[in-house]
């Protein structure tokens, strides 16, 4: 299988835009064209030869090799193909995803997955602040598709989220699930102050006891059918994803916020 | 500098040029008459088949003040996604529904359009809105200013004053303010609001003042006519936007006996409660009672699909329409004892009965009023649709063919609901020309503006006759104003600085007497601070002050 | 300036400002001005410690006077503050809360209003009992009040506790009037953002580099951006507050300032600058965020305006 391996020589002064790099962008270019890509970094555009030493062939994988957080948007608008980044990234990781598979070897910043609307993202770091969140005056943070995280993730994870999966290996910051409109959060750590707060829907799946907002009411302990169809889902997609498939169906079950009305649950493992 | 346009096709019909071909001649920033044979031209444009209009006048728009930003503060989304690039001549700004202040400056000189208006200028808020408008570039403001829900005219109507102390309150107002007209929202309806009031008809007494808006619409047109203020009240009537308002705009205009008043985004409220849905046109009924009413005009607000956001100093209403906001966002505002505003953005959708029922009475009210004087293009931006829109609005009116193909793309019940499908005319270009030029100069007493006679400001768009209008009209020639070539093909190639239009008529300043207390009292700032003179205007942007005459001055 | 050379402009209370802003960006809001307090208000709600302090004028001048033009008599207005250990007259009614639960007070008062019930009996170490006292005042409230400001609820995701008054006060207009003010307009903040959003579209931290504007509330905040060395020149502007400092940063710093600065650690540039409303006329939106008052000039300096500083900086570029 072809691909174009993009080694970053340095890390740049100022953070780098590398939406243009992505393999359903680059596909069918040369080297040369690559490299004549510009890319906006500060009030500069940066030709991305000047950055990165290009070598391969376009097919449908992209590989960003020394990679480091003043890369930022890797993988934006992607549609279609692979992007492996070898190193940490900056902000707006997978911004908009459309479709296709994300892997970063290191940790991203914050803004990973906004706006993201399929396919897959696996950060084996950690990552910044709004993970899957909406950008100010967007009323939906992630659309849809799968993101994991092997590490912790920080404040805000999910907030606004409208669909999807969004799954946390390690801990969580505060105000996890914050104005949660639809969609799937499961943290196997633990999470900060305030989980759910403003949520309307959706599920937050934790794995132990959590400080919730005074305004989530305690629904019981239940065994719940959508573990288990929860579990069967992940094991579908990946071994990563297999591994947050939660340990048998009891939880307590949390409903809320109820200060606006929300229906959202969160159930905590039991 | 002698500038000749060689050749064109003038439609200018404050002069009655109706497609006459002839020079125009520019010096100093205004038309001359032919200085013959032997002045050359320092720069000559051949025009020649081409068609040549004054600088378009929008009556309506609303381009600056507190409200506005708002909306802008609202909307980032909507900005982002129409971004306007830095050139050698022009900044980097954020256009669509409410675009920046140079984004609106540059996009209605491309357009060729040369005078805006903006219809809801708060007195508390007038420095904002001057400010603001100080940075619309290019082209000419000037401002209405709103009375009708401040606590101080309903506490003289409350106390009974007479006409002439409310004649000298409200020439006071258009002074300090440095404003070209008077405008009422929701008379007695937003200040209800703040007593908790959720609607107040046009008979309805008012909270704590006991008084109605038709009451409150007779005193203040009567003061506009008292003072000789050549633009008639300037009205949004009571239930914006309710079905079966129809019913009180129609008795809003027997109401107001015979006075001038202008009744602005008129298809808002043009709406009955006949069929399944309790709602429908109520177009034929207003377009026949303008058409035998002399002493009234009309703007349409014609609304267009898209995103767009409603912002009104209608509160009471923005209120009840945040169910509808979209995105689900709005803001509502009460303003120190003088007025409010709500900002309330929304989806217009072409297959909602309601969106596209409002779209098909907008366009039968254009082709039902007769007379195209007394009727005014207008989205009520960015209420009904930003101002961009208005070169596809000119061709819904002025091509049969385009605007039923457009019709039959609609919600199939909307479409059978209205008549729009069997209403046969097209605006000629002598209507569009009286409609977005001469007539709003004459129905604001710009007496320099609006059209191509010798004296006039050199306001002037050149277009190319394409048979498709909305191409035409988005993209003209050439766009002057006072004299220099601005926009090329679409382009700016030049910014200038607009002038700020006002009237100022005779009034006794033993008002102020009785304002100061009130002022001192219960407003937060004091009346010295509250004026705003020429020298600020300036400071803001304006280019100049260009006072126009009242009808007559009050006798004392 | 930022335009022309492609910089990201941001304020130094923007952090505090984006509190508000990004409500207003996401939900909007029901607010009021100060005449309307004043002459309206029969129940104010202040949230936060340092409302007093911070605008020592307020309860003097909105709070305090009881007369009115809609009420024949002296109005009747209930004061209430709220928050850790708010500055309050010693006779006012105070509810100490700590400033990170006020979301869930606020959340709680929510739900009392809207009769959805709730298990819990205590909320940030208030009775619920209280709390329920507190919401049937204010939906009796025939036009009430909450005053905050923004730079009291300094904490990260301070904005959700905006966004959770901005709740409560929609929810009360379902049957009653209340209101919002968010209180702000210091060192010219609202201001500046007022005329960033008019001129561009977009608030502060909107940035020119890409040649069309560009807006991101997280990562164009100054702190930020020196942080992460993504910016190579900070350019500090502080006319009105000499004691007002930039940042401590390696990152070179130019300072248009007012000449009584004293740096602890100099600037690579230090332009004094005349002050607005003292050397030269200018505009400054009040603390309600509304109105814009003139600044005129009172006494003649040598400095320039930063306008002029500005500019001729510019012509140089």
């Amino acid at each position: 299988m072809s691909q174009v391996v993009l080694t970053l020589r340095a890390s740049p002064a100022i953070v780098v835009d590398c939406s243009p790099l992505t393999p359903d962008r680059l596909a069918g270019k040369s080297a040369a064209t690559i490299a004549a890509i510009e890319l906006q970094s500060g009030n500069r555009r940066l030709p991305a030869g000047d950055l990165f030493d290009i070598t391969g062939e376009s097919g449908d994988t992209l590989v960003i090799r020394n990679a480091c957080n003043k890369l930022d948007r890797i993988g934006a608008g992607m549609n279609g193909g692979t992007l492996e980044v070898e190193g940490d990234v900056g902000a707006f990781l997978g911004a908009g995803l459309v479709s296709g598979t994300i892997r970063v070897s290191g940790g991203a910043g914050a803004f990973a997955a906004t706006g993201m609307v399929a396919g897959t993202l696996h950060v084996r770091g950690n990552v910044g602040d709004f993970l899957g969140a909406a950008i100010a005056g967007d009323k939906q943070g992630m659309l849809g598709g799968l993101v994991v995280v092997d590490g912790d993730a920080g404040d805000r994870v999910g907030d606004h989220l409208r669909r999807g999966i969004i799954l946390v290996g390690g801990n969580a910051g505060d105000y996890c699930a914050s104005r949660m409109l639809a969609g799937t959060i499961a943290v196997r750590g633990r999470v900060g102050a305030l989980p759910g707060y403003a949520m309307k829907r959706g599920t937050l799946l934790l794995a132990g006891a959590a400080e919730l907002p005074t305004t989530f009411n305690d629904c019981g302990t239940h065994e719940l059918m959508f573990l288990r169809l929860f579990a069967r889902h992940l094991a579908g997609v990946d071994a990563a994803a297999a591994s947050f498939a939660p340990h048998g169906e009891r939880v307590r079950r949390f409903v809320g916020d109820r200060a606006n009305g929300g229906l959202g649950e969160i159930l905590i493992t039991v | 500098m002698l500038i000749r346009l060689k050749g064109g096709r003038i439609y200018d019909p404050a002069n009655g040029a109706n497609g006459t071909v002839r020079d125009i001649y520019i010096r100093d920033g205004r038309i001359v008459a032919d200085p013959g044979d032997s002045a050359r031209p320092d720069q000559d444009y051949d025009v020649s088949g081409k068609v040549v209009m004054a600088g378009a006048i929008d009556m309506h728009t609303h381009i600056g003040g507190g409200k506005v930003n708002i909306a802008r503060a609202l909307l980032p989304e909507d900005h982002r996604a129409d971004l306007l690039a830095r050139t050698e001549l022009t900044r980097a700004c954020c256009g669509h529904a409410a675009p920046s202040t140079l984004a609106t400056g540059y996009r209605y000189a491309e357009m060729g359009y040369t005078a805006c208006f903006e219809p809801a200028l708060l007195p508390t808020n007038a420095r904002q809105a001057h400010m603001e408008m100080g940075d619309v570039p290019i082209v000419d403001k000037g401002g209405y200013a709103l009375l009708g829900n401040d606590d101080l005219l309903l506490s003289l109507m409350r106390e009974g004053a007479d006409q002439k102390l409310i004649n000298d309150y409200v020439a006071w107002t258009l002074d300090v303010t440095q404003c070209i007209g008077i405008k009422v929202v929701n008379p007695g309806g937003i200040n209800a609001f703040k007593f908790n009031a959720r609607k107040l008809d046009l008979d309805e007494t008012s909270p704590r003042y006991g008084i109605t808006p038709r009451a409150i619409l007779l005193t203040l047109a009567q003061a506009i006519e008292d003072l000789g203020v050549p633009h008639p009240l300037h009205v949004h009537g009571c239930n914006l936007g309710v079905p079966g308002n129809v019913d009180t705009t129609l008795e809003t205009i027997s109401g107001i006996e015979g006075l001038p008043m202008h009744l602005t985004h008129i298809q808002f409220h043009s709406y009955g409660t006949e069929g399944d849905r309790k709602f429908s046109s109520g177009a034929a009924r207003i377009a026949e009672a303008i058409n035998r009413n002399p002493n009234i005009s009309a703007d349409v607000g014609q609304i267009l699909f898209g995103q767009t956001v409603t912002a009104s100093g209608d509160n009471m209403s923005q209120h009840r329409n945040r169910k509808f906001a979209s995105p689900n966002k709005w803001v509502v505002m009460d303003i120190e004892c003088d007025a409010g505003c709500g900002v309330v953005p929304f989806r217009y959708r072409d297959q909602n009965f309601v969106n596209a029922l409002q779209w098909a009475i907008g366009l039968e009210i254009f082709l039902s009023v007769d007379d195209p004087w007394r009727i005014f293009l207008t989205t009520d931006h960015p209420n009904g649709a930003p101002f961009t829109t208005y070169p596809h609005l000119i061709r819904l009116l002025m091509d049969k063919t385009f605007r039923n193909e457009q019709l039959a793309r609609l919600n199939p019940d909307a479409a059978a609901a209205s008549t729009l499908g069997s209403i046969t005319r097209e605006y000629t270009l002598n209507e569009m020309a009286i409609m977005t030029r001469a007539g709003p100069a004459k129905i604001l007493g710009l007496a320099d503006r609006g059209h191509l006679g010798i004296g006039a400001g050199a306001d002037i768009t050149v277009y190319t006759d394409h048979e498709d209008r909305e191409a035409m009209f988005r993209t003209p020639d050439y766009v002057f104003k006072d004299g220099e070539l601005v926009a090329k093909d679409g382009r700016i190639v030049k910014v200038t600085l607009g002038a700020t239009h006002v009237v100022k008529p005779a009034y006794d300043r033993g008002i102020e007497d009785r304002l100061r207390p009130f002022f001192a009292r219960y407003r937060s700032t004091r009346l010295e601070n509250f004026a705003i003179d020429e020298e600020e205007l300036c400071e803001c942007g304006s280019s100049r002050l260009t006072v126009h005459q009242c009808r007559h001055a009050r006798v004392a | 300036m930022a335009n022309r050379i492609g910089a990201i402009v941001d304020h130094m209370n923007s952090t505090a400002l984006s509190r508000n802003l990004l409500v207003l960006q996401d939900s909007g809001w029901i607010v009021t001005t100060f005449a309307e307090v004043r002459s309206r208000a029969d129940f104010v709600l202040i949230v936060g410690t340092e409302t007093n302090s911070r605008f020592p004028r307020f309860a003097e001048r909105l709070i305090d006077p009881l007369d009115s033009p809609f009420s024949d008599g002296p109005m009747q207005r209930s004061v209430v503050y709220l928050g850790a250990r708010p500055k309050a007259p010693a006779d006012a009614r105070v509810l100490d809360c700590p400033t990170n639960k006020l979301g869930e007070v606020f959340g709680a008062l929510r739900c009392l209003v809207a009769n959805r019930p709730l298990q819990a009996v205590r909320v940030a170490g208030l009775d619920m009992e209280i709390l329920n006292g507190l919401a049937d005042e204010m939906r009796k409230a025939k036009y009430g009040v909450v005053a905050w400001a923004a730079a009291d609820l300094d904490q990260p995701h301070g904005e959700l506790i905006v966004q959770s008054i901005c709740g409560l006060v929609s929810d009360l207009n379902e049957t009653t009037r209340f209101a919002g003010l968010p209180l702000g307009g210091n060192d010219a903040d609202v201001t500046a953002n007022q005329v960033t959003l008019w001129q561009t579209g977009l608030p502060l931290r909107t940035g020119f580099g890409r040649g069309v504007p560009e807006y991101d509330a997280y990562h164009f905040g100054t702190d930020r951006l020196l942080a992460g060395r993504n910016a190579d020149v900070l350019l500090w502007i502080s006319a009105f507050d000499p004691l007002r400092l930039p940042p401590e940063t390696d990152v070179p710093t130019i300072v248009l300032g007012s000449p009584a600065m004293r740096f602890t650690k100099a600037p690579a540039v230090f332009i004094p600058v005349a002050t607005p409303g003292l050397h030269h006329a200018g505009h400054f939106f009040r603390s309600d965020g509304v109105m814009a008052i003139r600044l005129r000039k009172l006494a003649d300096s040598p400095l320039p305006s930063v306008a002029e500083a500005l500019t001729a900086i510019e012509q140089a570029l």
